[in-house]
């Protein structure tokens, strides 16, 4: 059931630079994680996610959040009841 | 001490929306400390209730995929997460909008305080 979407993880995680990809819904549960990703941030990603969405509640889209730290930096996106997390090397 | 503690509980209970109610008991579902807000249900907090989560523990730990360490359940209204820590049990109630994986990670959290009160009970 959850092979489409561990295949589409996969495609990201095998991106050059990515070290780390997780799922989330909109509760929090992780659906996937793969590398660097600790299943146990799904919870924190979406609240954080949330948080930002409500800085802009008329907009359309849900905001990128880009944390930024010295081992690594996470783009956060989501999208309806999911939320994508990308764990990155910093550049 | 248990003051200390039940303070503790009131400080992680801030960090997450929608939380009502934390509370640790012993496999028979007796309070050992509970730590709960105004809008905590009151049937959650009952002896009652807390004992058919160990039993419903107990059940789930025979289903043959090793010892049962956490259930979550969702109503309409309240979710409720137990975690088994033998010879206790952390039951937590929240809003069912409340975030889910955020309570799961309160888990780790609340290790260090659950491993005091295991000392204290295995003295007992």
């Amino acid at each position: 059931m959850e092979k489409p979407l561990d295949r589409c993880l996969d495609e990201v995680f095998n991106t050059p630079g990515v070290t780390g990809v997780l799922c989330a819904d909109a509760q929090g549960l992780c659906l996937s994680s793969k590398g660097t990703a600790h299943p146990r941030a799904a919870g924190v990603i979406t609240s954080l996610m949330k948080q930002a969405a409500q800085l802009e509640p008329t907009a359309d889209n849900l905001p990128v959040l880009r944390l930024e730290s010295e081992s690594c930096n996470i783009l956060i996106q989501g999208k309806s009841e999911i939320t994508l997390a990308v764990y990155k090397t910093p550049e | 001490m248990a003051e200390e503690m039940k303070k503790y509980l009131h400080e992680i209970m801030s960090q997450i929306d929608g939380i009502h109610a934390v509370l640790i008991t012993d496999r028979d579902g007796v309070p050992v400390l509970k730590a709960a807000t105004e809008s905590a249900p009151e049937l959650a907090l009952r002896p009652g209730f807390l004992t058919t989560v160990g039993m419903a523990t107990d059940q789930a730990g025979k289903l043959g995929m090793g010892k049962s360490q956490r259930i979550a359940c969702i109503y309409g209204k309240y979710q409720v997460i137990h975690f088994n820590r033998f010879p206790l049990m952390v039951s937590m109630i929240a809003s069912s909008t409340a975030n889910t994986g955020m309570l799961l990670g309160l888990e780790a959290e609340l290790s260090s305080l659950v491993q005091d009160l295991k000392a204290a009970v295995d003295v007992i």
